[in-house]
């Protein structure tokens, strides 16, 4: 395993038995985290998302292939030493108190209990939970409990953070806050790997994207990588209505800020160049064409079940 | 790993202690404590009311211990895989086979709690009356202990690969036929239903599976006969040993188990 990785998967394969037969959760998936990123794990569901943050867990075990965390292997006492971990659906034990249970956790997690109230404090001043401390988990609000996994999942100060579907279900304030404290923890050096239905989660607060579909990785790199359009340019450019039309064989398209824009082969740049100009408008930026991400995933999704 | 089991247990009991699982002890040892009192009423001054209020509490705490037995051992995993609970325990660095122990811990501290309550306020409430503490209801309900622990690493075994009714079924089934004793299988199934079939399957069955008649030392407060310490200690050895193969076969099977 190469030493800057904090996750290393390959050719992972799960088979659970049904009671129909047989389904395959996983077929040989790879994957690399590096050691400080964010890295987005996103999918449909049913892709094995889940089974594979279980895998990295120790929860399942795969039938076949390898996966290191922080070099250890996936589920050993080591490996889970040096990870927290966000359930997806987080429940905990709501009739206790928040620094009640996250002692205990901290004491699970082996920290030593001269450090146990100060790492606690740490955790839920991290999570803007340090005012409710005593507060009983059932009195939290969803985005509240999602915040005290979070503040669990931390409490023995991990180098790796598995959050899965970390903002499902959360209003939209919640999921900024989430958001926020998410590029507050990649800040302080902290590598995460977390699964999102959310598109435009993933897109602002990650490094890197692996796309999973069918059990196995689709497409994995940085968030440039994933929505450049391979020798294809963008041309955006002002101008009114009648463009529209004067250039449709371009088929140009107008966008949220007012301009308008043209996607066309890197070859015929100049020719497009010259066509707006010809046309009256007035060409502001030419720029390499990039997709929405989840164009990009609906188009792999689609790729993966046509082929199977 | 000790610490760890530690606070497993911990969390555990907290968790009993919230279902509010101690109020039905304490419920049970208000009628101990009248039991004695009442029964005295009805035999009008005759000596035989303490047999009768020692051997009606005694059994009365041996069904309570076995009910907890089984609730508890078949509860004490699954509800913690059912409510997703187990998750965010499993993720911590903590071996499967040590947290299978921190809740065995729990479930025993639980039901030896209880029936140490039970036998104090049975014990008291017979004093009360007959002016003797009789120690050793104390010394039967701790076998009824660890009759019931047996019990309990038997349900958290079958609670690692059937579902929470199947396991407490099986604990049942487990209890009433290792239970069943030799004179019981010679008397009731051979002699008085004429069914040797029936008896041997019985003695099959019995041979491997725990011999629950052996912690049943009632009848020693009851008639006041002696109970050698030495039958005292094999029992403990005989109990510690099924409780060890029960959490080893639970290990093993949990240990293997997706999650």
């Amino acid at each position: 395993m190469s030493d800057d990785l904090a996750l290393e998967v390959r050719e992972l394969r799960k088979t659970y038995k049904t009671v129909g037969g047989k389904q395959e959760a996983l077929r040989g998936l790879d994957l690399s985290v590096k050691r400080g990123h964010v890295y987005g794990y996103v999918g449909p569901n049913g892709a094995g998302k889940s089974t594979s943050i279980k895998c990295l867990l120790g929860l399942v075990r795969p039938d076949s292939g390898t996966a290191l965390v922080m070099g250890y292997p996936a589920g050993s006492v080591e490996a889970r030493r040096l990870l927290g971990f966000l359930p997806e659906v987080a429940v905990y034990h709501e009739f206790m108190g928040a620094e009640e249970l996250l002692r205990i956790h901290a004491a699970l997690a082996g920290v030593p209990s001269s450090e146990r109230t100060a790492r606690c404090m740490k955790a839920l001043e991290m999570v803007g939970l340090a005012q409710r401390k005593k507060s009983r988990i059932r009195e939290f609000s969803k985005g509240m409990k999602q915040r005290f996994g979070i503040a669990q999942a931390l409490v023995a100060d991990p180098p790796l953070l598995i959050l899965d579907e970390l903002t499902s279900g959360l209003d939209p304030i919640a999921q900024r806050e989430l958001k926020d404290l998410i590029l507050e923890l990649k800040a302080r050096g902290i590598t995460i790997f977390f699964s999102s239905h959310m598109m435009s989660e993933v897109e602002t607060v990650c490094d890197s994207i692996g796309i999973i579909a069918r059990g196995r990785l689709r497409a994995e790199g940085t968030l440039h990588d994933l929505l450049r359009l391979e020798n294809q340019v963008a041309i955006q450019f002002r101008g009114g209505d009648e463009l529209l039309e004067k250039l449709s064989a371009f088929q140009p398209r107008r966008l949220e800020t007012g301009d308008l824009v043209v996607t066309v082969p890197l070859p015929e740049t100049d020719a497009a160049i010259d066509a707006v100009r010809q046309a009256g408008g007035s060409v502001a930026t030419v720029l390499p064409a990039q997709r929405h991400l989840e164009d990009v995933l609906h188009q792999l999704v689609k790729a993966a079940e046509d082929a199977a | 790993m000790i610490l760890r089991i530690y606070y497993l247990a911990k969390l555990y009991l907290l968790e009993q202690i919230r279902r509010q699982a101690h109020l039905i002890t304490l419920f049970l040892a208000v009628i101990l404590l009248m039991l004695p009192a009442y029964i005295n009423s009805f035999s009008l001054g005759l000596s035989s009311f303490e047999r009768v209020a020692k051997d009606f509490g005694l059994t009365l705490i041996n069904y309570y211990a076995v009910a907890l037995a089984i609730y508890l051992g078949v509860t004490a995993v699954s509800s913690d895989v059912e409510r997703r609970t187990l998750y965010p325990l499993l993720a911590r660095p903590i071996p499967r086979w040590a947290y299978l122990m921190g809740k065995f811990v729990g479930v025993m501290v639980v039901m030896l709690s209880s029936v140490l309550v039970l036998s104090l306020a049975l014990m008291l409430s017979v004093a009360a009356l007959s002016k003797f503490a009789d120690g050793q209801i104390l010394v039967v309900a701790l076998c009824y202990g660890l009759e019931s622990s047996v019990l309990a690493a038997a349900c958290i075994f079958f609670s690692t690969f059937a579902s929470p009714p199947l396991a407490g079924v099986l604990g049942v089934f487990l209890y009433f036929v290792g239970g069943l004793s030799t004179s019981f299988i010679n008397f009731f199934l051979v002699e008085d239903r004429g069914s040797p079939a029936a008896a041997m399957l019985a003695r099959l069955l019995k041979m491997v599976m725990p011999h629950f008649d052996l912690f049943r030392v009632k009848n020693a407060v009851v008639y006041t006969l002696p109970l050698p310490p030495e039958y005292l200690a094999s029992i403990v050895v005989y109990g510690l040993a099924w409780m060890v193969l029960f959490l080893l076969l639970a290990e093993r099977v949990f240990s293997r188990k997706d999650l």
